[in-house]
């Protein structure tokens, strides 16, 4: 019995040794935004997102720093700091969940159509999301792609009415990020 | 024993299963500042009087408005000093990320100034420094006629340099503060009747009070006086931000806007109630 109890210890060491090393990690992924309103159209990019991906359980998490965000204007990124996103209060955006279809990968399949299913926390309101997108193989890298839209409203991201032509209630986030494997 | 093994299995089991997200991120570490530039040290390219350690971003055109009023003493029959204004127009411009140029008129003794101002060091910049540091060098040309002797009126005669080192350090969001020697130059100045050449070490800090609000506090001794005889300048300000502008409120010892005229010509004293009230508004322009 003991002995079963030492292989069993053995195995599950090893098992929990797996699981730590089949991570796909990134830490300058891209994320920008795009809103498109009546009087103008405001684009930002994140290059600094970092990203983990278990090989083993399909899950995922994605963080970024809401002022790593580059605008074109440096006024509008103040903005969007002190007015907008708060984020001196709310410093980070979160995603987590897991990966739906992620066996097509992992089981060798060059790219794959996939759906995250999680909680994504911007502003510090925590919401379920279900984002679609594509995984796909290049080399021993993961290239993660997806594009999907966020409501201001459902974040509790308040904009001023005398912008409301300036800044869309809706705004495109497109996700890409490039995940190397970690031993 | 069974039981015991089946415990562990539970155990080790949940251990694996407890690969949550939250594990997920610990995988990622900690973030890594090292790169993170020191950004906002000051809201402002000036403290009160002098300059501080900012930049105009690159592109952009700042024009700036400053007044400062008559000594509040003066009572209510000058409305504590509002009737008298000295004024001073201005236009900054960030050439790249960083060099800065301008250009400004000041009604004190008719002067034109012009300057460059480099950033040579951001604190946490590739270079892993503790502080920022920049250098600005300010030529300022007094125009008003009859204050110079007649054999020293020419262009130069009249035209005196500032030399300034800025040191800052941000310690948060809610407090840096900078240190500045200045050396001030000029072969002939009209209120001391000599030439001067004067080093003084600014000293300044700025306190955030709420997102948008900071206080500014600034004291500049004399360290060589160099034929300048003057009281300190001491200040205090606040930068106040909303959308597209930095409104800076301040109350100060000296009159003068230009660089030259707070640095040879601060007379009043605090604690007489010499006492002077001010403001500058800038506009941001993209080119």
């Amino acid at each position: 019995m003991t002995r079963l109890l030492l292989i069993s210890l053995i195995v599950t060491g090893i098992l929990a040794n797996v699981n730590a090393q089949s991570s796909y990690i990134t830490r300058e992924g891209t994320i920008s935004f795009f809103s498109s309103a009546p009087l103008e159209d405001i684009k930002a990019d994140n290059s600094r997102v970092q990203a983990v991906l278990d090989n083993s359980t399909g899950e995922v998490a994605v963080r970024l720093r809401i002022e790593d965000f580059q605008f074109e204007k440096s006024l509008m990124q103040k903005h969007f700091n002190e007015n907008y996103m708060e984020s001196h209060i709310y410093p980070e955006a979160r995603l987590t969940g897991s990966v739906e279809n992620f066996e097509e990968i992992r089981d060798g399949s060059s790219k794959a159509e996939v759906t995250v299913k999680g909680s994504l926390t911007i502003h510090g309101v925590t919401r379920d999301v279900e984002i679609a997108g594509s995984v796909s193989r290049q080399g021993p890298h993961l290239i993660c792609n997806a594009v999907f839209d966020v409501r201001l409203e459902d974040y509790d991201i308040r904009i001023p009415r005398l912008l409301i032509r300036n800044i869309a209630e809706t705004i495109e986030v497109t996700v890409n990020l490039r995940l190397a494997p970690v031993n | 024993m069974k039981l015991l093994f089946l415990i562990f299995l539970i155990l080790a089991g949940s251990f694996v299963n407890g690969q949550t997200t939250d594990d997920l991120f610990d995988r990622l570490g900690d973030w890594d500042d090292s790169e993170a530039l020191a950004i906002k040290t000051f809201r402002s390219t000036r403290i009160v009087n002098m300059q501080s350690v900012e930049n105009p971003y690159q592109g952009e055109l700042i024009f700036t408005i400053g007044h400062r009023f008559g000594n509040i003493r003066s009572g209510f029959y000058e409305m504590f000093g509002l009737d008298i204004a000295t004024i001073r127009l201005g236009l900054d411009y960030g050439i790249n990320s960083w060099l800065a140029a301008g250009i400004g008129r000041s009604s004190y003794q008719k002067t034109w100034d012009g300057y460059l101002k480099a950033r040579i060091i951001t604190q946490d910049g590739t270079l892993q420094s503790p502080v920022s540091l920049s250098y600005y060098l300010s030529a300022s040309h007094a125009s008003l006629r009859n204050i110079y002797p007649a054999d020293y009126d020419n262009f130069f005669d009249r035209t005196s340099y500032i030399h300034q080192l800025m040191v800052s350090r941000k310690f948060s969001e809610l407090f840096s503060i900078q240190i500045s020697p200045i050396w001030l130059t000029s072969s002939l100045l009209p209120e001391t009747g000599s030439s001067v050449s004067h080093l003084s070490l600014g000293t300044a800090a700025r306190i955030r009070l709420t997102p948008m609000t900071h206080l500014n506090l600034e004291y500049i001794p004399s360290v060589v006086d160099g034929g300048i005889e003057r009281t300190n300048p001491v200040s205090a300000g606040f930068d106040i931000e909303t959308g597209g502008h930095v409104f800076q409120l301040f109350f100060s010892n000296t009159q003068g806007i230009a660089d030259k005229a707070w640095l040879a010509n601060t007379s009043g004293k605090w604690e007489k109630g010499d006492i002077f009230f001010g403001f500058t508004i800038t506009r941001v322009f993209y080119l």
